[in-house]
């Protein structure tokens, strides 16, 4: 394959990495995005809605994922992951590696006939192993690329789907694609990895089963929910008494993250007051160390959860015991008033998992430093100068790539990542305009 | 006050940021009796008052589970080990705090302050020792045994004075802690009764500590409450056959003077050999796993933990060496053990109200206390 040339590289395609590259491809600089995951979106594309709006995440990064895959200087790359990057002339040379899909997804029409041949279910993605998926599947409805995608680890190669597909989209000769690119600029827009709730032993995360996760539960709290209800997951029983058990994975040395992870707080109000939307006799009690509401309209947020009737216990809860009908029994100290140990029952219990790095992309620069800070997030060059440099020349960092953010914070970071790079590239090669 | 208790042992205690996570993990915290937390936070913004005036302290068996559940590493568990440390010179007499806190504080001190206490009783025995006979052992001949009374008798009173000033100062601080939390009026059938249950139950049984544990047999038996028992039963039956001897004097010291021959199946002898077996079980276990520092309750150890040990095992250990000599027929030896078995038990009592020894007192106290003010 030929060695395609771009003004920059931008590495995820969450809020943050479309945000970037819509930016950049708006002053006429060509970008090159690269997706790891079949579908660009990101994070933001599973919530409900957002903090402290309470408006529609997928309104709002659903119009950045059709721009970002119509976009006349965007260059879309899903399902890819960057294998190695090196310094070239020109800037940068990165060798990408486009993973067979196994549906040619131009000719795919998203037509669902071969999800309804596939005979096999296992837990899908999207909604975090709540719902079940085919081993060939369309991703969720408002996929981008709305493609099918076969998971060969789980297929039986029974060649139901490509006998059932009307367009001949199926091909299970598709071998990996690489592609290499020149570009200028780098920004990497990796995100954040969630902390995997099973690593705290105590609260018997994936063993009890009405223990959920909180990406789980804004999936059960959003339109469109797995069981179209509010249930809870083993026995489908409408939950009244929710419990959130906030900094599960954050602030906590024996899990290895001694850092708060900014947004637990207000996505646990927000989650709160939805639930009160949608089973409005529910008790809510949020067991939380501290609440951080320090953004814009964060704490009249706060006040309006409490004014709603959702109880804030302060004190951290210490285990975790199911009873006979999968109800849950929380031990913890409140450690406002009188103090001592105290017993809560909930019939489902919420860990408002903490945001860990996600930074295995600097293992594919070779000869170039990306440092880490200790904690494993990308390092910021000089924290008082600017927030998207990172300790490579020409490698910006924008979203949670540097630390755990809200969604406006990313969002402000890509815009200035964006400038920053354009600087950078005209400084370097002269303005896209004059040219 | 921080700093002092922070030189006791608790090194992180600014870290902890109060989430109450210890006190949901422990299995002894209940009620009203609520800790490690609140005893944390008290020592963080220094109410003194309120820890001396507190049973809660002594309540904690150390298992060690708070430290591990910690988030932010804030090892509470020996934070209330330092707190007791802190308590124990507190609740001491003024000269007696001040060669606590100097322990502590100095190991210079504290290697000296041991050197010194093993002296006096080998001046003692040298210049007052009777005649060596080398043919046969005349133990009491070597060293009149009224000698050893005399000596043993006033140091008893000295350690007994110290501890009851310590017990008469924790009683009085301790009532008026629990009776502000006190959830009613106490009876004074209770006071009585409980006092016995204490004994029955927390002195013999010691079922605290039993709780602080997982049960069944394998582990019991390497469990904390195992080695604190055998240490324990050890430890009070030596005592008890001290004393029997002394009040009997005919059973032990009349043939020991006059070298008669004593069988091993004597009663006292008996129950002296069985004890010490349990007391060098109790405390070789105990030193080996502060050695490896196996628990969590092992890993920080001072000065003060590993001098009751180590006179314990020693007191054990010359006790059996002593035996198997004079079994052995072989009277120089039998007279040098004796030298150093008496040694060590002088410092053993000597060292006592400095050492861990003191929890012996203040702790059933606590527990007598709570329990009849319905604390716990």
């Amino acid at each position: 394959m030929p060695e395609e040339e771009y003004d920059a590289l931008v590495i995820g395609a969450g809020v943050a990495g479309m945000e970037a590259a819509i930016d950049l491809g708006d002053m006429g600089f060509k970008v090159m995005l690269v997706e790891k995951e079949p579908t660009i979106g990101g994070k933001m594309l599973l919530l409900s809605k957002v903090f402290p709006t309470l408006d529609c995440a997928s309104c709002i990064s659903g119009t950045k994922t059709s721009t970002v895959s119509h976009h006349q200087n965007i260059r879309l790359l899903t399902y890819s992951n960057v294998d190695e990057i090196e310094k070239s002339k020109s800037g940068f040379r990165a060798r990408i590696i486009e993973k067979p899909r196994y549906v040619d997804a131009s000719l795919c029409t998203s037509c669902g006939d071969c999800e309804d041949a596939c005979p096999i279910i296992v837990p899908n993605e999207f909604d975090f192993g709540l719902r079940g998926r085919k081993a060939i599947y369309i991703p969720f409805d408002t996929a981008v690329p709305k493609s099918a995608v076969l998971d060969l680890d789980n297929c039986i190669y029974c060649m139901q789907c490509e006998r059932t597909c009307p367009a001949d989209a199926i091909d299970f000769l598709q071998v990996p694609k690489v592609h290499t690119v020149n570009v200028k600029a780098i920004i990497l827009a990796v995100g954040f990895k969630l902390f995997q709730a099973e690593k705290k032993k105590d609260y018997r995360y994936g063993e009890y089963r009405n223990v959920v996760n909180s990406m789980q539960m804004e999936r059960i709290v959003s339109p469109t929910r797995p069981y179209n209800a509010v249930v809870r997951p083993s026995d489908g029983k409408e939950p009244q008494n929710i419990g959130y058990v906030l900094c599960t994975g954050s602030r906590d040395k024996t899990v290895g993250n001694p850092r708060c992870s900014q947004v637990c707080c207000m996505y646990s109000m927000k989650q709160a007051q939805l639930i009160m939307g949608s089973l409005p006799a529910a008790d809510i009690t949020l067991y939380y160390m501290d609440i951080r509401a320090y953004g814009k309209g964060f704490e009249e947020f706060y006040r309006q959860s409490r004014d709603m009737g959702v109880k804030f216990v302060r004190g951290k809860v210490a285990k975790v015991e199911q009873k006979v009908n999968t109800d849950l029994t929380v031990y913890y100290e409140d450690t406002e008033g009188s103090g001592g140990m105290k017993k809560a029952d909930h019939d489902l219990l919420v860990l408002s998992v903490g945001l860990l790095p996600n930074t295995d992309i600097v293992k594919a620069f070779n000869g170039i430093k990306v440092e880490l800070d200790e904690v494993g997030w990308i390092k910021v060059r000089d924290e008082g100068k600017s927030s998207v440099l990172t300790s490579a020349d020409g490698v910006f960092a924008a979203g949670c790539t540097t630390g755990p953010k809200d969604i406006p914070d990313s969002v402000l970071e890509a815009g200035a990542a964006a400038s920053q790079c354009a600087a950078y590239i005209i400084k370097k090669m002269g303005s896209p305009i004059e040219q | 006050m921080v700093d002092d208790v922070k030189a006791l042992g608790a090194i992180n205690i600014d870290a902890c940021f109060n989430c109450g996570t210890c006190t949901a993990v422990c299995p002894l915290s209940s009620g009203s009796s609520s800790f490690p937390r609140r005893m944390i936070t008290y020592a963080q913004i220094g109410v003194k008052e309120k820890i001396l005036e507190s049973p809660d302290l002594w309540l904690c068996n150390y298992c060690g589970e708070c430290t591990k559940s910690c988030p932010r590493q804030a090892d509470p568990a020996e934070t209330m080990m330092a707190l007791r440390r802190y308590a124990t010179i507190e609740y001491s007499p003024p000269g007696v705090s001040f060669i606590s806190k100097m322990i502590y504080k100095s190991k210079a001190f504290a290697l000296s302050f041991l050197i010194i206490f093993s002296i006096i009783p080998l001046i003692l025995m040298l210049s007052l020792h009777g005649s060596i006979n080398s043919t046969s052992i005349m133990l009491f001949s070597f060293f009149p045994e009224h000698y050893i009374d005399i000596i043993g008798v006033t140091l008893g009173i000295i350690i007994f004075g110290i501890m009851l000033f310590g017990l008469a100062k924790m009683y009085f601080m301790t009532r008026k802690g629990v009776t502000k939390s006190n959830t009613g009026p106490v009876r004074i059938l209770k006071w009585i009764v409980e006092f016995f249950q204490t004994i029955f139950k927390e002195v013999l049984a010691q079922e605290r500590l039993d709780q602080c544990e997982m049960k069944g047999w394998r582990q019991r038996l390497s469990s904390e409450w195992f080695i604190h028992m055998t240490i324990f039963w050890g430890f009070t039956g030596l005592l008890v056959t001290t004393v029997l001897g002394f009040l009997l004097p005919t059973a032990i010291s009349v043939p020991l003077a006059n070298g008669i021959y004593i069988p091993i199946t004597e009663p006292i002898r008996l129950l002296g050999t069985l004890s010490g077996l349990f007391l060098i079980y109790g405390a070789s276990m105990a030193i080996i796993n502060r050695v490896n520092k196996s628990r969590v309750y092992s890993s920080y150890s001072y000065f003060t933990d590993w001098a009751l040990l180590i006179f314990l095992l020693l007191a054990g250990l010359t006790g059996y060496l002593l035996e198997m000599a004079y079994y052995l027929n072989s009277p120089l030896i039998t007279y040098a053990l004796l030298t150093v078995h008496l040694t060590v038990v002088f410092d053993l009592f000597a060292v006592a109200p400095f050492t861990k020894f003191a929890h012996a007192f203040y702790r059933p106290l606590a527990i007598w206390l709570s329990r009849s003010h319905n604390y716990i």
